[in-house]
């Protein structure tokens, strides 16, 4: 351990050692002493080019081609070397004058792991010295990982932080939740604090790249000291910085690769479907729809010449026609994608400088989708003095986002994923389907279909956000160990979406068959202001660290919303969005009235943190904080936010210092309350909006009316409050070649803001209410292992993996009813409420029928004088829930009649199982044999089910004829053989012998178990290959490292979900999770990059 | 030093956010939210306030399509469309919604939540410092914003009742309530809290000939003729929770009396009259103007093109025009085949109420089967709306001058046993209309209590019919299981053609014919070329068997052969085949709504 010291620092400590014992004797009583040497690599070949330097001071120097250096410096001065890829050295001169040194390469996970620093709020600590519970990625663990989002590069990678991308589409938004997440119906996003900063929806907007660092905080002894917002967790991102004292590096990092659909849902073939439409038309003997079979797919037995001309050919036809398959059509794109990274970094002895340049191109498989994003990040640090330090951060991202998706959250009626797959297998060719791109009135809320391809073309959707951020920090180191801190951050953030439906879409149809389009830009601007004063202080084996604060956050937003409509169909959705004048309302009808809202936070907070250790074992840790918040009513504004650790390190203890099996030993344990603020703001009162939806028509237009949305108002409306008890155990053995840490935990939440359900007779449907409960428990366990390490071959694994039980022990005023339930619609099709919020059960709950397979032919009563079945009594019928209240017939869908009251009804209905996995986690395995490296990075989850409601819609027949189902229905229940429908039990049976589905049921969506899938998965997530060029063979360019790769993300999938993909989640509320419903489908993505320094 | 040196950093940041204290920083205004206090301070937001009650009467949940268009079906003039389903507006129509179907449930929500914002408004209007010391035009202002809440909340409360009996009633605002689970308010204290609160608006509300606003907005006399039309219904029958049996309510005459009363005042005030003019009524409706007479005394204002201030008649229900045409209809709502043969022949009425015609792909005009014809009070060509609109801007007659008319002589008739001169008098008015220029076919009407009586019911049948009051008349007369089995009985006679449709033709015989939809609803029926066999008259085609075969050059339209068993008593065809009598009568609530409430229980059989 000697020799290698921690390669990050903290300003704060370089100053104080500076100031403790450096600067006042340099230079003056000091003899100065001539210390020469030579460096080398690990393999014992001189170094070229390394920076020797004597800490704190401006005497440097760097080695020649021998690698050897020669420098005078104090006699008991300290040597830093450096070399970039190689660990840092500090050698203390001690009077010697031949100093040789051995670089060791520089090598993440190793070792260092012991010595980092960590930033746990408002300042860093010493890893050693954390007592609370804190998962760490650093930057170059992300380093070996191409990937385009932040998100993406820190999936699976610490316990206890689950990453899930709802749905495959270009800059979808990533759901983090740290430890399962408190709240039941509100964001269970964590807070991100960007360099001192907050930034909402910080993975989506930052280069993985320009990452030094992140740092989740996942206990409430840690995020405590964030108050208000800690209660989710805070995520705490470092970006990258120059270095003082060093040379100009140039970093290149650029990659090319192409994405491809993943995975595609088998449908049944043209002609299993026409059969199958067949069977509709004349299942029921009414003479106008078995003519209209006719006229749509033609006679089903050929017709010769002789009889009608031309020919008709019969079905047999459908055998050979030309198959469409639309989901090649529209997501069978190879998406290309350019990424490009431009890093330059450098510094003085006063100054350090990093730009970093970042532009993504990105296709989507879907047609009319992908991705941009250009950004520009420049960051300085000078020091005006020894005493006075100020940096500045400027960022400016533009991203754009182009693509619908396959489906809105909120709407059935924009599925586009429906049309992909209902629509008819193959070409117009005969007149099937006229109309069928038509609105249907009777049903216009339920399924409609539009040639997807069609449909793709017709509607738009261009989401362009730009994002700025400014930060300036001032340090001024006021006395010996008392240093004040300022950060003032400014982040603004614009977002411009326009959407357009051209001619044949939903919207289109409903507004004079004329094009809408629809704009809205958003701002939000947040002033984030934190003065801190930090006292730091050892005397003899005590050390202390007091931390005062004080910070300011003030929000302010506004939004335009306007809808256009009767657009002229002639306009492209360029045009329209440069020309909404070109709208003309035919008469009699008038454009909504463009709508503004204002939006306003402030937070105004003070908080401490006093931090003691007591001769390197025992460390204590406490914090308060003190938050007011403009969401909530005068007499609840402010709250108090404690919290208190310990730690205990047994490695120091006698018993264990000299262990050769025990490297290090630390025993956590943290105890800590935070908050919650994240409710709309003004519920406090009755508060009136204007709009124009709620207005009335004085005989021609529109009054604008005003009137309180659908939640009521609650005065008494105050903190959520998150008491967390946290206990771990870090250690690391055998000559640290395994480390690791445990942890266990329980969150309580309890005053839980919960959107509560009231009864709707008070003319709202909604009130936030405090009273609701909940709690998390937990295990984590990261380990990291060094299997094999030598000069040619490493092998390094990590491994994470955990567990959480969500459980709600309250649901506010409806506990106190005495009902312990509610029900909650997903919203994937209209008035379905197929999830369970329940006391003493974890959020997320499927509720629905339990799939019993399909009524058989021995379930009824034959009555030979008409054909006709009857089910026998006792046998429930399913009619009124899944047929649409007819009596069920043989082949028809089954359910359990749960209560054996004969009668299967809403009483039947239960718990399905939840999305929440038993454990999920990831692995990382990295080789790295001579100049070749590899790693394989592995995500998985298990015991999550995944309702699958694709499935359920596309296996039913609904209320529409026309339209295709999975391939799996090709196997249904059969009442026809071939043209002839089958009436007798015997043949029937016999018809039926090989088959396994029911018949495809009509009646309303319901949620039945068939549709409830293991999600459980192992993926592939990631194989890189990389090569690095030896710096020898490169030095004639001027190049100090290449390093050319390539990548497979996504690469395999290992599970028993049949929709696209287990990890899916569309519904975008924390009380309906994992629904599979239309989701973007998910894509494998190859490239080759290369990394190249100059 | 040094410690001024901090203090004057730290000042340079607090002078960067000038702020007097923390409480002054936290107590940032929304300026695109306004509290109670801030609503109400002023004439004009006050008035915006009540816009957004008067809000939830329209829109797709409240009378633009589902309370007016869904709800009221199916009785003996008109149906829904379409095969039964439980879960949507078959299922209404035919008595057997599911307490899962969806269509119970918003326009439910929209009429609590109307409730809310009307009480707030009456809390909070005689809070206001305009109300309490503004000038005399001001308070006078907010008097009639005042009366109009009352009136709407009784409009609401009306509406939840007659579809769904007792429900909660809360008369402040819910933030105001100690709990808001609430059981269900037997709905004659509702009824009688509604009265007291109407009479008390309409001490507030002007005249029509003292406001200046058009029949969107509510007058006096829409005040009292809502609360004569409460008053029947307090008097009338309703399906009671125990014992479940319809029952009529107590003391019937103290109510005929308010009946009686309110529809006098507005007889005598004289400011809406019967427009000569029976058509004219309803193409009004059309164009956003008022009738000459103004006869519509509140029409439910509908506008915007959206589902929440526009309405979907014309484009729902209405006469048919094929998606094809220039105009898109869909024709949801069809008439009982044998609701034609209820008018005379002569009866104006008929040919606007039932459209027995329809629009084709060519813009032609063509005849519908007997089971297809429309209710014709409302055609989506008598609009400016081409294409395939949805929201036509179309305006709901709430209440009209006729309905005055006969709720007075009905009223009479029950008050004194036997009917006076002005009752005979206010029938014949309404009769003689329709009747105009053939008075001679018009029929005497009946001086005896039960005889009077019947003629109104079926008078009434005829008047307005398709305007969402029939099933809720016969409901409060007790006579819906009568009619419906009444009208299965004609279905069935129809079908065989005996008894009074004997003559009834199985077809029809036309052309299709130029539409010019500038022309009246018989004129344009009239329009079509029909065949007419040699010696007859064209109206009497209706009414004589037809040819065996179709005479050259004409197509031929189903028409008494429409009428199928199936469409009599099939499980999913079937005219009102789940009613039954002391349980269909009311709607059962949403699953959701009784799931979110533990005090409020279904009852009635559900």
């Amino acid at each position: 351990m000697s020799g290698l010291k921690l390669g990050i620092q903290s300003a704060f400590i370089k100053t104080t050692i500076a100031s403790v014992f450096l600067l006042p004797a340099f230079g003056l009583a000091q003899e100065l002493i001539k210390v020469s040497g030579k460096v080398t690599s690990d393999q014992s070949k001189p170094l070229q080019g390394v920076e020797v330097k004597v800490r704190d001071s401006k005497f440097s120097t760097v080695t020649n081609q021998a690698g050897v250096y020669e420098l005078n410096v104090p006699k008991n001065a300290t040597l830093v070397i450096r070399s970039k890829g190689f660990e840092e050295q500090e050698i203390e001169v001690n009077g010697r004058t031949v100093i040789n040194v051995g670089m060791a390469k520089f090598d993440s996970g190793k070792e260092k792991n012991i010595d980092e620093v960590v930033l746990v709020g408002y300042t860093t600590v010493s890893k050693k010295d954390v007592t609370n519970s804190i998962s760490s990625v650093k930057g170059e663990q992300l380093a070996d990982m191409p990937v385009n989002s932040a998100a993406e590069a820190i999936q699976g990678r610490m316990a206890g932080v689950q990453v899930t991308f709802g749905e495959g589409s270009p800059g979808a938004d990533p759901e983090i939740k740290v430890r399962g997440g408190t709240s039941i119906t509100q964001d269970n996003a964590p807070l991100y604090i960007v360099d001192g900063i907050q930034m909402d929806n910080a993975l989506s907007l930052i280069s993985p790249k320009e990452i030094e660092s992140i740092e989740v905080l996942k206990d409430a002894s840690s995020t405590s000291i964030y108050g208000a917002r800690g209660a989710n967790g805070v995520v705490l991102i470092t970006t990258k910085s120059g270095r003082k004292n060093t040379k100009t590096t140039v970093n290149y990092n650029g990659y090319t690769g192409v994405r491809t659909i993943a995975k595609t849902l088998d449908v049944m073939s043209p002609y299993d479907f026409v059969q199958y439409q067949y069977e509709l038309y004349n299942r029921d003997g009414y003479q106008d729809l078995i003519d209209k079979f006719i006229s749509l797919y033609g006679p089903y037995n050929p017709v010769p010449a002789t009889l009608t001309t031309p020919a008709q050919p019969g079905i047999e036809q459908y055998r050979t026609i030309q198959r469409r398959d639309w989901q090649e059509e529209v997501f069978g794109k190879e998406a290309f994608n350019f990424t490009h990274n431009l890093n330059i970094s450098g510094g003085t002895a006063t100054s350090a400088f990093t730009l970093s340049l970042n532009h993504v191109e990105e296709d989507g498989i879907m047609i009319n989708s992908g991705y941009k994003r250009n950004m520009a990040n420049f960051k300085y640090d000078f020091d005006i003095s020894k005493k006075l330090k100020v940096g500045l951060t400027a960022r400016y991202s533009q991203t754009f986002i182009n693509g619908a998706g396959t489906a809105t959250a909120g709407s059935q009626g924009t599925n586009r994923l429906r049309n992909v797959i209902r629509y008819r297998p193959f070409e117009n060719g005969i007149s099937a389907g006229t109309g069928s791109d038509e609105f249907a009135t009777d049903d216009f809320a339920a399924t409609n279909l539009v040639n997807p391809v069609l449909l793709s073309n017709n509607e738009i959707k261009y989401n362009n956000t730009d994002n700025l951020f400014l930060n300036g920090v001032i340090t001024y180191n006021i006395i010996k160990d008392l240093t004040f801190k300022s950060v003032i951050g400014y982040v603004q953030n614009d977002q411009e979406i326009q959407q357009f439906s051209g001619p044949k879409t939903y919207l289109s149809r409903i507004n004079a068959d004329m094009s809408v389009a629809q704009l809205t830009n958003n701002q939000t601007r947040r002033i984030t202001n934190t003065n801190t004063l930090n006292y730091k202080k050892k005397i003899g084996d005590h050390k202390m660290d007091f931390l005062l604060g004080q910070e300011i956050v003030q929000t302010d937003g506004d939004k335009l919303d306007m809808t256009i409509r009767y657009l002229p169909v002639s306009l492209s959705a360029a045009q329209a969005f440069a020309n909404i004048q070109l709208a003309m309302p035919p008469a009699g009808m008038i454009q909504d009235a463009p709508a503004t809202t204002t939006f306003v936070g402030r937070l105004a907070s003070f908080f401490a943190r006093a931090n003691y250790i007591y001769n390197n074992k025992y460390i204590a840790t406490v914090s308060v904080r003190r938050d007011g918040s403009n969401s909530f009513g005068p007499t609840n504004r402010w709250a108090n936010f404690p919290s208190a650790s310990l730690a205990w390190k047994i490695g120091e203890e006698n018993f264990l210092k000299d262990s050769r099996m025990v490297n290090d030993l630390k025993l956590r344990l943290g105890y800590g309350q935070s908050g919650n603020d994240r409710i709309a703001a003004f519920i406090y009162d009755t508060f009136y909006n204007p709009s124009s939806q709620f207005g009335y028509t004085g005989g021609t237009g529109i009054i604008t009316g005003s009137a309180p949305g659908n939640i009521q108002a609650n005065p008494n409306i105050k903190w959520e409050a998150t008491v967390s008890k946290n206990v771990g155990i870090d250690f690391s053995l055998f000559s640290n070649k395994l480390y690791g840490s445990v942890d266990g935990y329980i969150t309580d939440t309890k005053d839980l803001l919960l959107l509560a359900k009231i009864p709707q007779t008070s003319g709202y449907e909604f009130q936030y209410q405090n009273s609701g409960k909940t709690q998390n428990k937990g295990l984590e366990l990261t380990l990291g292992a060094i299997i094999v390490g030598n000069e040619n071959f490493t092998w390094k694994t990590d491994f994470n993996v955990a567990a959480n039980k969500n459980t709600i022990k309250s649901l506010g005023s409806l506990t106190q009813s005495g009902t312990d339930y509610y029900l909650v619609p997903s919203g994937w099709v209209n008035n379905l409420f197929d999830f369970k919020v329940q006391i003493n059960q974890p959020v997320g709950m499927f509720y629905g029928y339990v799939t019993e397979g399909r009524y058989e032919i021995s379930d009824f009563d034959f009555n030979t004088s008409n054909n006709t079945y009857k089910l026998k009594a006792g046998v429930a019928s399913s009619g009124s829930v899944a047929l649409g209240n007819r009596a069920p017939q043989p082949g028809d869908l089954k359910l359990r009649d749960l209560n054996n009251d004969g009668i299967i009804d809403t009483k039947d209905q239960t718990d399905l199982g939840n999305a929440q996995p038993k454990f999920y986690g990831g692995f990382n395995q990295t080789f790295k044999y001579k100049n070749f490296d590899m790693s394989l990075f592995f995500n998985f989850s298990v015991g999550n089910k995944v309702y699958n409601a694709n499935k359920l819609e596309f296996t039913t027949k609904y209320q529409y004829t026309d339209q295709n189902m999975l391939a799996e229905m090709a196997d249904r229940w059969k009442w026809f053989d071939g043209d002839l429908k089958v009436t007798d039990p015997t043949a029937l049976a016999a018809l039926n012998a090989n088959t396994t589905m029911w018949t495809p049921t009509g009646g309303n969506y319901f949620l039945h178990s068939y549709s409830i899938e293991d999600g459980s998965f192992l993926r592939l997530n990631n194989v890189t290959i990389g090569y690095s060029i030896t710096k020898d063979a490169l030095k004639a360019l001027g190049i100090s490292n290449l390093r050319l790769y390539a990548t497979a993300n996504n690469v395999f999938t290992i599970t028993g979900y049949s929709g696209y993909d287990p990890e899916v989640s569309t519904r975008k509320s924390t009380l309906t999770p994992a629904v599979d419903y239309a989701a973007f489908p998910r894509s494998r993505f190859f490239l080759t990059g290369v990394d190249i320094t100059f | 030093m040094k410690l001024n040196r901090l203090i004057s950093i730290l000042s340079c940041l607090l002078i960067f956010f000038t702020f007097t204290s923390c409480d002054d920083f936290l107590d940032a205004e929304n300026i695109s939210n306004s509290n109670e206090e801030q609503q109400f301070d002023s004439t004009a937001d006050t008035f915006t306030a009540l816009i957004g009650v008067y809000n939830q009467v329209i829109g797709d949940d409240g009378y633009g399509q589902r309370l007016n268009l869904y709800y009221p079906q199916s009785a003996d003039d008109f149906k829904t469309s379409g095969d039964f389903n439980c879960n949507d507006r078959r299922g209404l129509s035919t008595y057997g919604a599911c307490t899962s179907n969806p269509d119970l449930n918003k326009p439910f929500l929209k009429l609590y939540s109307g409730i809310e914002r009307a009480n707030l408004v009456i809390k909070n209007i005689p809070l206001s410092p305009v109300f309490q010391s503004g000038s005399a035009a001001d308070k006078q202002l907010m008097n009639r914003y005042l009366g109009e809440a009352y009136t709407l909340r009784a409009q609401f409360y009306y509406d939840l009742i007659k579809n769904w009996g007792d429900v909660p009633m809360q008369l402040v605002p819910s933030s105001d309530l100690e709990t808001v689970y609430l059981p269900k308010t037997d709905r004659d204290v509702i009824y009688e809290q509604m009265i007291a609160d109407l009479a008390t608006a309409s001490a507030l509300v002007p005249w029509r000939s003292e406001a200046s606003v058009g029949n969107t907005r509510i007058t006096k006399a829409a005040v009292k003729g809502l609360r004569a039309r409460i008053a029947l219904a307090r008097a009338g029958y309703s399906l009671r929770r125990d014992p479940r049996i319809m029952a009529r309510g107590s003391n019937p005459q103290v109510y005929y009396k308010i009946a009686y009363d309110e529809c006098k005042d507005i007889m005598t005030k004289g400011d809406h009259a019967l427009n000569s003019n029976f058509e004219a009524v309803f193409r009004a409706l059309h164009d956003n103007t008022e009738d000459a007479a103004h006869e519509v005394i509140f029409a439910v204002g509908a506008f915007g093109g959206n589902a929440a201030t526009d309405s979907k008649i014309g484009y729902y229900n209405g006469m048919r025009h094929d998606d094809a045409s220039n105009w898109k209809s869909s024709g949801g709502i069809n008439a009982i085949a044998t609701y034609f043969y209820e008018f005379g022949k002569f009866d104006v009425r008929r040919d606007l109420t039932v459209a027995s015609m329809q629009i084709n792909a060519t813009n032609q005009a063509i005849l519908s089967t007997g089971v297809l014809c429309t209710d014709g009070k409302f055609r989506k060509s008598w609009t400016n709306v081409t294409g395939t609109a949805q929201n036509l801007a179309i305006d709901w007659p709430m209440i009209r001058y006729s309905d005055i008319l006969l709720m007075f002589a009905e009223a009479d008739n029950e008050i004194n046993g036997a009917p006076s001169a002005d009752a005979v008098n206010a029938v014949k008015a309404v009769r003689e209309r329709a009747y105009a220029g053939n008075l001679g076919q018009a029929g005497t009407i009946p001086t005896d209590k039960t005889g009077f009586f019947n003629y109104i019911v079926h008078e009434r049948l005829l008047e307005f019919g398709g305007e969402g009051m029939r099933k809720y008349d016969l409901i409060r007369w007790n006579l819906l299981a009568t009619k419906i089995a009444e009208t299965r009985q004609k279905l069935s006679q129809f079908r065989e053609g005996t008894g009074p449709y004997a003559n009834v033709p199985t077809v029809l015989y036309y052309k299709e014919s130029p539409y010019d939809k500038t022309k009246t609803a018989q004129a344009a029926l009239n329009a079509i070329d029909i065949y007419v066999p040699a010696g007859l008259s064209r109206a009497d085609v209706y009414y004589t068997p037809a040819l065996g075969s179709a005479p050259t050059g004409y197509k031929s339209v189903s028409w008494r052969v429409a009428v199928t068993l199936q469409y009599i008593s099939d499980p999913a065809k079937g005219y009102a085949q789940y009613f039954e009598a002391n349980r269909k009568e009311l709607f059962p609530i949403y699953d959701d709504i009784i799931l979110s409430n533990y005090n409020l229980k279904q009852d009635y059989g559900y």
